[in-house]
């Protein structure tokens, strides 16, 4: 494997230089060096220093994805402590990035993570981390809510 | 370091609602009128069911078994296929609304079940049903019911047979069947309830049904007697809503203890009953396997070593394979006391895995049926 060495640079001015099998995680930078090999700096418009950073670590520890299931089970392990690290604000920038910068592997892992963490969020706690305007009357929102009425209760949730 | 000023487009939140349980879904509709649609949406339903293929459930269905009241009481309750232990998973509805004497396997979420000549269609996970409108059933007449998917138009049907056998008594005294006339309606499930009905259907063929269905692959199939008295199975597609005759070997009568079962990728004939367990605690048992290809059926002989010692003298049917066909499976014959109890059988390494899944509403009071492959979806919400 060659060791070529690719800086990425982010929005707010950031350079890291990683690998070329870690750059290439990245699907937005592999399509840009397959168009022309003698590319070493990408700038990377959408995405800041801080979650970057944070996608080259998944990519770096992701970048021989081994078959067996040992590895598997450790890079599971893995990933679950790396998404505990972050809140939600933080999730849903990483989701962006992992969007723009194509990472499958994680974008999964990320939507995973954010529906766990945020599936038990009342209506209003959701609007407000996702920034979605409230265009129900209130008798219209009324009537949705109770159409849905168990999925608001509680105590529906079984415990055997 | 945290930016709270951006918003998540709206291609994102799918990404997410598509990883939601149910529940969280129909709460998160009163989100927005943008995120009620979503949810609600073609598209949505179709990557909600992709995503929630990869987590398979088992679904027990229990019923009372003696009835104090016209309102029955029936209980739906399922857990993660692969984890079964897997608390965060349980899904648990019960309900005196529905009838449940016969219960259809579940097809994307759904299933249908029969009480009498009442049709009801419902989502466990959603807790939301859909009553059909009753079917003409001549007097005296039997009825039974099978629910697929129609795979071209994207909907729902319900097959529903209606029989009426007329005995006559011989000189001799004997009781012999003369005739049967069967009666085939469908009904196709569509959003608009106003434009949905039962519609008469011809099949040229005369038979009984027999077993109950199985759909596979656009495909429904139930055991059936021909008039000639031959055991056969009939295929119905879903789509163009054609009938065709799948003889079997002479061998083959069909009687309660047949089933039909998903079997690696096709269909396979079982009789429930017939099984020895070996002296060395194996069990062995034979199956019809439908070879597709070559259009006939195979017998094959199962071993599940160390039977004997897993679950002693419990009494199991063989259910077929589950998932992409390397776990065959097992539920209790008795299903009340050990009715919430799954083995699995790993098809290359022949371990045998037990399961109990813990729950507290189903007793032993209760006729249990255990459906595997089950899943989350949208439909009726």
């Amino acid at each position: 494997m060659s060791s070529n060495k690719i800086v990425l640079t982010s929005s707010d001015g950031e350079s890291f230089e990683v690998e070329e099998v870690v750059a290439r995680k990245l699907q937005i930078v592999g399509h840009m060096l397959e168009d022309d090999c003698v590319i070493n700096e990408i700038p990377l418009q959408n995405v800041t220093g801080d979650i970057l950073s944070m996608v080259i670590e998944y990519c770096k520890t992701h970048v021989d994805e081994e078959e067996s299931e040992e590895a598997q089970t450790k890079l599971k392990t893995w990933d679950e402590e790396f998404m505990k690290k972050f809140d939600i604000k933080t999730l849903l920038q990483i989701i962006l990035a992992a969007n723009y910068l194509n990472v499958k592997g994680l974008l999964d892992l990320v939507s995973q993570t954010i529906a766990d963490t945020i599936k038990d969020y009342t209506p209003e706690q959701i609007r407000e981390v996702f920034g979605v305007e409230n265009d129900y009357t209130e008798e219209e929102e009324a009537e949705v809510r109770k159409e849905n009425a168990w999925a608001f209760d509680e105590a529906d949730t079984p415990k055997p | 370091m945290v930016n709270t000023s951006f918003e998540t487009p709206p291609e994102m939140h799918v990404e997410i609602l598509a990883r939601l349980p149910l529940k969280s879904l129909m709460k998160f509709m009163s989100v927005s009128k943008k995120w009620e649609s979503i949810i609600r949406g073609e598209q949505f339903r179709r990557d909600y069911l992709i995503q929630s293929m990869t987590r398979p459930r088992v679904l027990f269905v229990a019923n009372r078994r003696y009835f104090h009241n016209f309102k029955p009481e029936a209980l739906f309750h399922s857990v993660y296929q692969e984890e079964p232990s897997s608390l965060s998973s349980v899904q648990q509805m019960r309900t005196y609304e529905t009838p449940l004497y016969k219960v259809s396997q579940p097809v994307r979420g759904l299933i249908c079940h029969q009480g009498d000549t009442n049709i009801v269609i419902c989502n466990p996970g959603l807790k939301k049903f859909r009553n059909l409108p009753q079917i003409e059933v001549p007097e005296f007449a039997s009825m039974r019911s099978f629910f697929g998917y129609d795979e071209v138009k994207n909907v729902f049907k319900v097959l529903c047979i209606t029989q009426l056998v007329k005995y006559q008594t011989t000189t001799e005294g004997d009781i012999h069947k003369v005739r049967s006339d069967v009666g085939h309606q469908v009904y196709t499930v569509r959003s608009d309830v106003e434009s949905s009905s039962w519609k008469g259907i011809a099949c040229n063929y005369d038979y009984s049904a027999v077993t109950e269905g199985l759909f596979k692959g656009g495909f429904l199939y139930y055991g059936a007697q021909s008039n000639n008295d031959q055991s056969v199975v009939m295929s119905f597609n879903v789509s163009s809503e054609d009938f065709s005759v799948i003889e079997l070997p002479n061998e083959v009568d069909f009687d309660n203890n047949w089933k039909l079962v998903n079997y690696k990728g096709g269909i396979a004939l079982v009789d429930e009953d017939n099984f020895d367990i070996h002296l060395n605690g194996n069990r062995v048992f034979k199956i019809l396997f439908r070879n597709e290809v070559a259009g006939n059926w195979e017998i094959e002989t199962i071993e599940i070593p160390r039977w004997k010692e897993t679950v002693d003298n419990e009494d199991y049917h063989f259910k077929g394979t589950i998932g992409t066909g390397e776990l065959l499976v097992f539920v209790p014959t008795h299903g009340t006391r050990f009715g919430r109890r799954v083995l699995y059988c790993d098809e290359a390494t022949k371990n045998l895995r037990r399961f109990d899944i813990e729950e507290r509403m189903i007793d032993e009071d209760h006729i249990v049926r255990t459906f595997f492959d089950h899943v989350d979806s949208t439909w009726l919400m």
